[in-house]
């Protein structure tokens, strides 16, 4: 199924300039898994050594913040959004 | 005299750089410089023009009027987000704000923090001082308590005691989990607020009626880009800020229909706009469903804290610092300049030092702790 991916400007080096762009995947957790494996880049802001998500960074599937999610391997719809954020620090 | 200064009494004369008679210490320095004496109400005459847009507008009325008159604000950090919600509380009318910053006026903030000019820079006012100063004259019937201070898990509650609401101008994650648990543990709305490069984030967090921070955050008091290693453009903090003043008022003067509920982000540049759901109250988070507020339990940060992206370290001492012994010890081997707020001193190593009275000292041109450390015990003292 193809999705909406979208990034923050600040990440777009890591996604050849993009800060919108498609996947297609069949459910959520292969969406992260493709997301990480075509942008490699975006590997290290995301995820910490063991492969947890950064706390300042927030992952959201349509309204949800991955982290509220039972489980990922959620079927993926024709227009779901997948939406990279980071948590702003500054001041 | 003109019409004007009999409706409307000057600020109060400042001798240049001497702090007002009415200076005292509080765990650092507070000048009181109100107008007013805390409580007294003003003139309705007065009062309806002054106030006679925002009166208009229904939501407000004369009754918002006069619950802002009544409310205690405190805004924490008075950095690009702290100057333009002051701004905007202290215009609106708030009948006291408590403005919270540790730092001084420095060249490279005059881009956005919008209540600083050049001669703060010159003179490095500690920034809760200058913004004391310009609120004064914007707004002379606004009873405005400057305080200069690291906020810290020993002095966050005394330093929000008796408020009603806190403005978050704070500049990373740890100061603000730490807010998120006074307000939550006493029971005080928060407004989060965060700005860099041309991307903002802001949320509302209603103690017994919305999650907390750390919900959303989890422990999350690192990472995260910040305005001194990507930069930042003032747009972006005067939109998030205002959104954090709206947010207010609305409190304030009882909106709670009105109340935004989710986390916004913005980016301005190639513009971007998503309102996000915020996270239900975790019943296992520490602030709103254990209670146990971490950061207020958090070792202290005495010692040295190296503040990201601006290759100064930061040493917490323990004692107050009398500046005036200070410049006389110091005077011999470096280059000592004084205002009645803070000594810098060009080190003859190449660092500087800047000392507050509050027993703070940032080492200045090193990010080496232990070397600052060694810095401070050569020219401070242990």
């Amino acid at each position: 199924m193809r999705i909406q991916v979208s990034v923050p400007l600040l990440l777009s080096d890591c996604t050849k300039g993009k800060t919108k762009f498609e996947l297609e995947a069949r459910t959520l957790q292969e969406a992260l898994q493709l997301l990480v494996q075509e942008y490699p880049l975006l590997r290290v802001h995301l995820y910490t050594e063991q492969g947890e998500v950064r706390k300042h960074v927030l992952l959201y599937y349509n309204d949800d913040n991955i982290a509220w999610l039972e489980k990922l391997d959620i079927p993926l719809a024709a227009g779901d959004k997948l939406r990279v954020l980071q948590a702003v620090s500054g001041g | 005299m003109s019409v004007f200064d009999e409706q409307y009494p000057s600020p109060p004369a400042h001798d240049e750089d001497q702090p007002s008679a009415e200076l005292e210490c509080f765990d650092g320095l507070v000048e009181e410089d109100g107008r007013r004496s805390a409580g007294a109400s003003m003139d309705p005459d007065r009062q309806r023009e002054r106030y006679s847009r925002q009166m208009l507008f229904p939501p407000i009325g004369r009754s918002g009027q006069q619950k802002l008159e009544a409310a205690t604000v405190a805004v924490v950090g008075m950095g690009a987000l702290g100057t333009v919600i002051a701004n905007h509380m202290a215009r609106a009318g708030v009948g006291t704000l408590r403005i919270i910053d540790r730092d001084y006026v420095e060249r490279s903030n005059l881009q956005r923090q919008m209540l600083y000019d050049e001669d703060d820079a010159r003179q490095a006012r500690p920034k809760a001082v200058a913004a004391q100063r310009k609120l004064a004259r914007i707004n002379g019937d606004v009873f405005v308590e400057a305080i200069v201070s690291h906020v810290t898990a020993e002095n966050a509650e005394e330093l929000l005691d008796g408020v009603d609401l806190v403005l978050d101008g704070t500049d990373n994650f740890q100061t603000r989990l730490l807010l998120n648990d006074v307000c939550f543990k006493r029971g005080i709305p928060f407004i989060y607020g965060g700005a860099v490069s041309s991307h903002g984030m802001t949320a509302v967090f209603i103690p017994g009626k919305t999650s907390c921070l750390r919900c959303l955050l989890g422990a999350g008091d690192s990472g995260g880009d910040t305005c001194d290693t990507v930069g930042v453009i003032s747009p972006i903090v005067d939109i998030i800020a205002s959104f954090q003043a709206v947010e207010a008022l609305k409190f304030i003067v009882g909106a709670e229909g009105a109340q935004r509920k989710g986390l916004l982000s913005l980016e301005i540049w190639q513009y971007q706009s998503m309102d996000l759901k915020l996270p239900p109250p975790r019943p296992d988070c520490p602030t709103c469903g254990l209670r146990e507020y971490p950061s207020l339990h958090a070792a202290g940060d005495g010692g040295a804290v190296t503040l990201c992206g601006r290759e100064t370290v930061q040493i917490n001492g323990k004692k107050p610092l009398d500046l005036e012994q200070m410049s006389a010890k110091l005077a011999p081997a470096c280059d000592v300049q004084r205002n009645p707020y803070l000594l810098k001193a060009a080190l003859p190593e190449g660092e500087r030092l800047v000392l507050f009275a509050d027993g703070r000292v940032l080492v200045q041109g090193t990010e080496d702790r232990a070397r600052a450390q060694s810095l401070y015990d050569r020219y401070v003292g242990s």
